[in-house]
C-alpha cells in the first residue's frame, strides 16, 4: 500500500466528561474511496471536524501529505487541497448555484478574490456544472432548491477547489433512492476514471452505498476504532455486526 | 388494548425536506415500543415531534385520546410525557441534586423527596455526587442522571432516545437492566436504540423506519431475522 | 482617600445594577440589550414625573415604578425580542439600537431636553463613621440597596425553583422544555427583573448627575465594560467589576485636581471595554449561538443592469436639475447630503452585505474631516493630500479595532465600535487643540489642482462625482468575486473557511476599506460644511446614520442614497410637529422593519402589492379562504424571484 495521503494517529476528543473520540487511527489512501462508518454518536462527524480543523483534538496527531497539520487553520488545510461537504447543509443561500461554485473556486486560488485567472475559473465551474448535471439549475438561487440538488451543489463546490482529499459527510441523507443511486454513480465516476480524481473519505449512514463504493472502510463505535479493512472483511467482522445489531447476532 | 399514545399519519418537514411522512404508530398502555432504523431514518424526529420540540406539518398526535400536536414542550411534559433526548440529557452546569429537582418542574405531583430518593437508589453512584456539577460526571454517570431524573418525574410515557450512545458495553448493560426493571413496573415506553439486540430484548412491539416511513412492524421475535431490518442497518447480503 | 472610596462604592453600586441587568437578559435569552441605557433613562424620568411633577409620595411613586412600570416594560421588551429569537445577531442588534434611539427621542419629546434635578430617594443628612469622614444618606442607601438587590437576585437564582429553572434554561433550552419548564416564562421573568434593575440604576445615576438626556445614557454605557468582564454571563464578576470601576473612577478623580486627567477618567469604561475584548479574545463566545440562524438570511445579490440604469438616471437628473433649480444654500445642502451618502454606503457594505454592525462610521468620517481641516484649512491646495492622510490615519485605527473584535461574533464588533466612538467623543473630539472646541475648525477653500470648491455648485459636483464613483464601485464589486466573498461570509462561515477563504481577513479588509471610504466622506463633509464641528461626528450621529440606512435599505446602494437624503428633510417646509416626531418615527421604523434588509420603501411596496393582490383576488373569488398568514411570504418570494 502506498504512503497514505492522510494519517490520523490516536486522535482523542473530549467534551467535558464525554469522550467523543478515543485514540482513533485513520488512514486515507491517495486514491480511491475510504469509508468511515459507525452507529449514531460513534464520533464520525467529530473526526471530520478534527481533520478539517473545525475541532481541535485533545490529543493525537494528524498528518496530511507528510505535514503535521494540527496547528493549521481550516482555510490553510483547504488551500492544501482538503475540501468537504456538510451533513447539515451549508449553502451560500443568497447566491445562484453557479456563483456558489465560482466563489468556491475563487476561495481556493491565491488572488482569486481579486479576479486572477478568472477565465480558467469559469471553465472549471462550467465543466463541473455539466459533469454534475447542474446546468439547468445554474442560475437558480441556492436557497430555494430541494435538498437533493443542494447535496450536488455542495459536492460541486468542493470539486471546484480541485481537491486532493474530498471529505463527504453523509452526502445521501435527505436523498431518495433514485437520487442516491445517481449520486453513487457520480461519486465513482468522479474519483476513479483517469486516476487523477481526489481521494475521498466518505461518512455515510447508508451502509449499502458504503459497501458498494469504498475500497477501505474504518468502523467507529463509541469513539473507538473497532475495525478497518476492505468491505468484504469488515462486513463479516463480528465486532462490526455486534456494534450494529447487538451481541447475539454475532 | 387501549392506546396511550397514537400517531396518526404524522408528517414533518424541515425547510422543504421531508423528515417524516405519514407515520402512524401506537403505544398501548403498559407496553414498551421500540423504533428501529438507520441514522437519518426519522426516529429522533418522531420523538421530538411527540414532545413538542418540532411542529408537525400534518397528521395528529393523541395522548390518552387527546390531541397534543402543536402544544409547547412544557405543556406536553406536564401531561407526564417524559423525554430523555439523545446526547446530552442533563443540565451540565446544574448540580446533580438540582438536575433531579428539575424533574418536578412541570409536574407538581412528581419529583417529591421520595421520588428523588427512589431514583437515586437505582443509581447509588449518583447519591455520592449530589452536590457536584453534572457536567463533571463521566459519560455513563451523566446518562444515569438523565434516567434518574426521568424516573423521578413519574412518567406516564417514557421516551428514551439512544441512551447507550457513546457508552461502553458494561455501562449499557447496567442501564438496560434498570430500564427493564422500570418497564416491569408497567410504565409505558417508546424507545430508540442503536443496539438492535438490546431494543428487541426490551420491546413488546417494534416499528422499523426507513427514510421517514414505517417499513415494517411486528413483535421482536418476528423481526429478529427480518430481512428489512438487517438491510436497514448493514446493507443487503450480510448474512 | 476614604471619602473617594465611599464615593466610588456608591457610584459603582449603580453601575453594578445596570451590569447585572444586561448580563441577566443576555444569558437567559441571548439578547444583548443596547437599549438598556434608554430604558434606564425612561424609567428615571417616569419616576421624576410621578414623584416630583405629580407629587405622589415617594412610597407610592417608587413601588409604582418598580412593580408596575418597569415590569410592564420588561414584558413588552421580552415579547418583542422573542419574535426575533431565530433571526441573526445583526437583526437583534439593529432592533436594540433602534429601541435605544426610540427611548432617548421619546424622553426628549415628552420631557424636553432641559436638565432636571432629581433629589435622592434616600434620607438626606450624613453620618461620620470615622474622623473627618462623612457618608451621606444617598451614598449609604445607594450602596446598600444595590447590594441588597444583587444579593436578592443571587438568592433567587440559587435557592428557588424559578432560579433553578432559569439556570436550566440557560444551560439547555430544549431540555428545559422537555422537563416542563416554560422557557418563555423564564425569559419573561429575566426581562422583568432586568428592567427593574434598569429603573433603579437610572434613578440612582440621575440622583448623582441630574436628569440629562445626553449624560444619562453614557453613564449606563459605563456598565457595558463590567458586563464584558463577566464575559456577558457571569453575574458576580459583573457586579465586582462595576464596583471596581466606580472605585477606579473616583480614585482617579482624587489625583485629578489639575484636570489634565479628566478626559482619561471619563473614558476609562470604554478603554476597559476595549481592552477586555483584546484580553479575552476567543474566550468570548456567544451564548445560544447554536440557536441563531447562521444561514437563511434573505439578503440577495441584486444584480442586473436595470438597477444600474436607475442609478445613472438619478445622476443625470441630479446634474440636470439641482444646480439650476435651487439657490446656493439648497445646492450646498444637496452636496452635504451626498457626502453623508458616501459614509452611509460604507454601512451598506458592512451591515447589509457582510452582516457586521459598526456604530462608529461617523467617527471615521470625523477623522477624515478634522485631518482635512488641519492640513487644508489655510492652504486649500493641500486638500488631496489631506484626504490621503485621513485615510492613512483611519485605516490603522480600524485595524486596531477590527483585529481583536472581528475574530469574534458580530456582537463584539458592535461593542468595540461603540467603545471607539465614545472614546473619540471623550478623548479626541473633546480636545480643543485637535478640534478647535465648540466653534470647530474652518475649511473654506478646498482645491484639487486648479479646481476650487469654494462655491456650493462646485461642492455639489465634487460630492456627486464622489458618490457616483463610490456607488458604481460598490455596484461593480458586488457583481464580482469580492461581492461573492462577502456573501459567502454572510451565508455560511463554516463553508467559507473549509473552502479556503479566511473569515477574519475578509471581514477585516472590508472594515478597513469602509473606514477609508468613511474618512473620504468625512473630508467631503468638511468641504460642504466649511466649519468642522465635533458634534457632527459624535457617537449619536453614527447611531443616527446607521438607523436611517436601515430605514433606507441596508442591502441596497440606493438605501445609502436615501439615508443621505434624510439630511435634506430640514429644507422642506414641514410643520414643527413633523420635525419633532421624525426621529421617533425613524427609530420606530427601524424596530419594525429590522428583519427587512431592503428597507422601508421596499416593505411598503411589497405590502401595497400584497394588499392589491388580496383585493383583486377577493373581487374575483369572494369565497376564497383567508391567506393572511401565508400569502405575504409567497408574495415576498415572488418579489425576490423577480429581483
Amino acid at each position: 500500500m502506498p504512503e497514505p495521503l492522510l494519517r490520523a494517529n490516536a486522535v482523542t476528543v473530549t467534551f467535558g466528561g464525554l469522550i467523543a473520540l478515543s485514540e482513533v487511527d485513520l488512514e486515507v489512501a491517495p486514491t480511491g474511496i475510504t469509508g468511515l462508518i459507525g452507529p449514531n454518536g460513534a464520533g464520525k462527524t467529530t473526526m471530520f471536524n478534527v481533520i478539517t480543523g473545525l475541532q481541535r483534538p485533545t490529543g493525537g496527531t494528524v498528518h496530511y501529505d507528510g505535514h503535521d497539520i494540527r496547528r493549521w487553520a481550516p482555510q490553510r488545510r483547504a488551500r492544501a487541497g482538503m475540501s468537504r461537504t456538510f451533513q447539515r447543509l451549508e449553502m451560500f443561500v443568497g447566491m445562484s448555484v453557479r456563483d456558489n461554485l465560482r466563489s468556491a473556486w475563487e476561495a481556493s486560488v491565491p488572488g482569486g478574490v481579486f479576479g486572477r485567472q478568472a477565465a480558467a475559473g469559469r471553465e472549471t465551474v462550467e465543466e463541473i456544472l455539466s459533469r454534475l448535471q447542474l446546468h439547468s439549475f445554474a442560475d437558480r438561487r441556492a436557497g430555494e432548491l430541494p435538498t437533493g440538488i443542494c447535496r450536488m451543489v455542495e459536492l460541486g463546490r468542493a470539486l471546484c477547489t480541485r481537491p486532493r482529499l474530498l471529505l463527504l459527510d453523509e452526502p445521501s441523507s435527505g436523498l431518495d433512492a433514485g437520487e442516491t443511486a445517481r449520486f453513487q454513480d457520480l461519486l465513482v465516476e468522479t474519483t476513479s476514471g483517469d486516476g487523477l480524481g481526489p481521494a475521498v473519505l466518505l461518512v455515510e449512514h447508508d451502509v449499502r452505498l458504503v459497501m458498494d463504493v469504498c475500497q477501505q472502510i474504518t468502523v467507529l463505535d463509541f469513539g473507538r476504532r473497532i475495525a478497518a479493512g476492505p468491505p468484504a472483511e469488515v462486513r463479516k467482522d463480528p465486532a462490526v455486526i455486534a456494534a450494529y445489531l447487538g451481541e447475539s447476532a454475532a | 388494548m387501549s392506546s396511550l399514545l397514537e400517531l396518526d399519519r404524522l408528517s414533518v418537514s424541515y425547510g422543504g425536506m421531508t423528515a417524516l411522512s405519514q407515520v402512524s404508530l401506537q403505544v398501548p398502555e403498559g407496553c414498551v415500543v421500540a423504533l428501529l432504523g438507520s441514522n437519518g431514518a426519522g426516529k429522533t424526529t418522531t420523538l421530538r415531534t411527540i414532545s413538542g420540540l418540532v411542529r408537525p406539518a400534518g397528521g395528529d398526535i393523541r395522548f390518552r385520546g387527546r390531541s397534543i400536536a402543536g402544544l409547547p414542550p412544557h405543556r406536553i411534559a406536564a401531561l407526564g410525557v417524559v423525554h430523555v433526548p439523545e446526547g446530552r440529557g442533563i443540565f451540565r452546569s446544574l448540580t446533580v441534586i438540582e438536575n433531579l429537582q428539575m424533574a418536578s418542574y412541570g409536574r407538581a405531583a412528581a419529583g417529591s423527596h421520595r421520588d428523588i430518593e427512589a431514583a437515586v437508589e437505582m443509581f447509588p453512584v449518583l447519591g455520592r455526587r449530589l452536590n457536584q456539577a453534572a457536567g463533571t460526571l463521566s459519560g455513563g454517570e451523566q446518562q444515569m442522571l438523565a434516567l434518574a431524573r426521568a424516573f423521578a418525574a413519574e412518567p406516564v410515557l417514557l421516551m428514551l432516545d439512544e441512551i447507550s450512545m457513546g457508552l461502553a458495553p458494561a455501562i449499557n448493560a447496567q442501564l438496560f437492566a434498570t430500564i427493564r426493571s422500570v418497564a416491569e413496573r408497567g410504565i409505558s415506553m417508546l424507545l430508540i436504540e442503536q443496539y438492535v439486540d438490546a431494543a428487541l430484548a426490551l420491546a413488546d412491539y417494534c416499528y422499523v423506519l426507513e427514510k421517514g416511513r414505517i417499513v415494517d412492524v411486528g413483535e421482536p421475535e418476528d423481526l429478529r431475522h427480518s430481512e428489512a431490518l438487517t438491510a436497514a442497518y448493514l446493507g443487503a447480503g450480510v448474512t | 482617600m476614604l471619602p473617594f472610596i465611599i464615593l466610588g462604592l456608591s457610584a459603582g453600586a449603580a453601575y453594578a445594577l445596570a451590569s447585572i441587568g444586561i448580563v441577566l437578559t443576555y444569558k437567559t435569552t441571548g439578547i444583548f440589550n443596547f437599549a438598556y441605557a434608554g430604558v434606564a433613562m425612561f424609567c428615571a424620568y417616569v419616576f421624576w414625573q410621578l414623584r416630583d411633577r405629580w407629587h405622589l409620595t415617594q412610597w407610592l411613586a417608587l413601588p409604582l415604578l418598580l412593580l408596575v412600570v418597569a415590569p410592564l416594560l420588561g414584558v413588552i421588551l421580552e415579547s418583542l425580542f422573542r419574535l426575533l429569537a431565530a433571526t441573526t445577531v445583526e437583526v437583534q442588534i439593529v432592533v436594540s439600537l433602534g429601541l435605544l434611539a426610540f427611548f432617548t427621542t421619546f424622553v426628549t419629546i415628552i420631557w424636553g431636553g432641559n436638565p432636571r434635578l432629581l433629589t435622592s430617594i434616600f434620607p438626606s443628612g450624613k453620618f461620620s463613621p470615622a474622623h473627618d469622614v462623612y457618608v451621606t444618606g444617598d451614598q449609604a442607601g445607594t450602596f446598600l440597596l444595590a447590594l441588597a438587590m444583587a444579593g436578592g437576585l443571587y438568592v433567587v437564582l440559587n435557592r428557588t425553583r424559578l432560579g433553578t429553572a432559569t439556570r436550566a434554561v440557560v444551560d439547555n433550552r430544549d431540555l428545559a422544555g422537555l422537563v416542563g419548564a416554560n422557557a418563555n416564562a423564564v425569559g419573561q421573568s429575566a426581562w422583568i427583573i432586568s428592567t427593574i434593575f434598569a429603573a433603579m440604576a437610572g434613578v440612582m445615576l440621575s440622583t448623582e448627575e441630574g436628569l440629562v438626556t445626553y449624560v444619562l445614557p453614557a453613564l449606563v454605557f459605563f456598565s457595558f465594560a463590567p458586563a464584558v468582564l463577566g464575559r456577558l454571563v457571569n453575574l458576580p464578576l459583573a457586579f465586582v467589576g462595576a464596583i471596581g470601576l466606580g472605585l477606579l473612577d473616583s480614585i482617579l478623580a482624587k489625583y485629578n485636581s489639575s484636570g489634565t486627567l479628566a478626559k482619561i477618567e471619563t473614558s476609562i469604561p470604554y478603554l476597559a471595554l476595549f481592552l477586555l475584548l483584546v484580553a479575552y479574545g476567543r474566550r468570548l463566545t456567544e451564548v445560544r449561538s447554536s440557536l441563531r440562524a447562521t444561514g437563511g438570511s434573505r439578503v440577495v445579490v441584486h444584480t442586473g443592469w436595470r438597477n444600474l440604469g436607475w442609478g445613472v438616471a438619478a445622476i443625470i437628473i441630479a446634474v440636470a436639475v439641482v444646480p439650476h433649480a435651487f439657490g446656493a444654500s439648497t445646492i450646498q445642502a444637496f452636496a452635504q447630503a451626498m457626502a453623508y451618502a458616501v459614509v452611509a454606503l460604507t454601512l451598506v457594505v458592512l451591515t447589509g452585505w457582510t452582516g457586521q454592525i459598526s456604530i462608529a462610521q461617523m467617527s471615521f468620517a470625523g477623522i477624515g474631516a478634522f485631518v482635512a481641516a488641519h492640513i487644508a484649512g489655510t492652504n486649500g491646495g493641500l486638500f488631496p493630500l489631506a484626504v490621503l492622510v485621513g485615510i492613512a490615519v483611519a485605516v490603522p485605527v480600524s485595524l486596531v479595532i477590527g483585529i481583536p473584535s472581528l475574530r469574534l461574533s458580530g456582537l463584539f464588533l458592535a461593542l468595540a465600535t461603540m467603545a471607539f466612538a465614545l472614546l473619540m467623543d471623550k478623548l479626541v473630539f473633546a480636545s480643543n487643540s485637535i478640534t478647535g472646541g465648540l466653534t470647530g475648525l474652518n475649511l473654506t477653500a478646498a482645491k484639487i489642482g486648479p479646481l476650487s470648491f469654494a462655491s456650493p455648485t462646485a461642492q455639489f459636483y465634487l460630492c456627486l462625482i464622489a458618490l457616483s464613483l463610490a456607488g458604481l464601485g460598490a455596484f461593480w464589486l458586488r457583481q464580482g468575486p469580492i461581492g461573492r466573498r462577502l456573501q459567502m461570509v454572510r451565508d455560511s462561515p463554516n463553508a467559507t473557511v473549509t473552502l479556503g477563504a479566511s473569515l477574519t481577513a475578509t471581514k477585516l479588509a472590508v472594515f478597513a476599506a469602509c473606514s477609508a471610504v468613511a474618512a473620504i466622506g468625512g473630508a467631503l463633509l468638511a468641504v460642504t460644511q466649511a466649519t468642522v464641528v465635533p458634534s457632527n461626528f459624535s457617537f449619536d450621529t453614527s447611531l443616527e446614520l446607521l438607523l436611517v440606512v436601515v430605514v433606507g435599505g441596508r442591502s441596497l446602494i440606493s438605501g445609502a442614497v436615501i439615508a443621505g437624503g434624510f439630511d435634506l428633510v430640514q429644507l422642506l417646509p414641514l410643520p414643527a410637529a413633523v420635525d419633532k416626531y421624525l426621529p421617533l418615527g425613524i427609530a420606530f421604523s427601524v424596530v419594525a422593519i429590522a428583519r427587512e434588509p431592503d428597507g422601508l420603501g421596499r416593505v411598503m411596496v411589497r405590502q401595497l402589492s400584497y394588499a392589491l393582490d388580496v383585493l383583486y383576488r377577493r373581487a374575483r373569488r369572494p369565497a376564497s379562504p383567508p391567506l393572511r398568514r401565508t400569502a405575504p411570504r409567497l408574495v415576498r418570494q415572488k418579489a425576490a424571484n423577480r429581483a
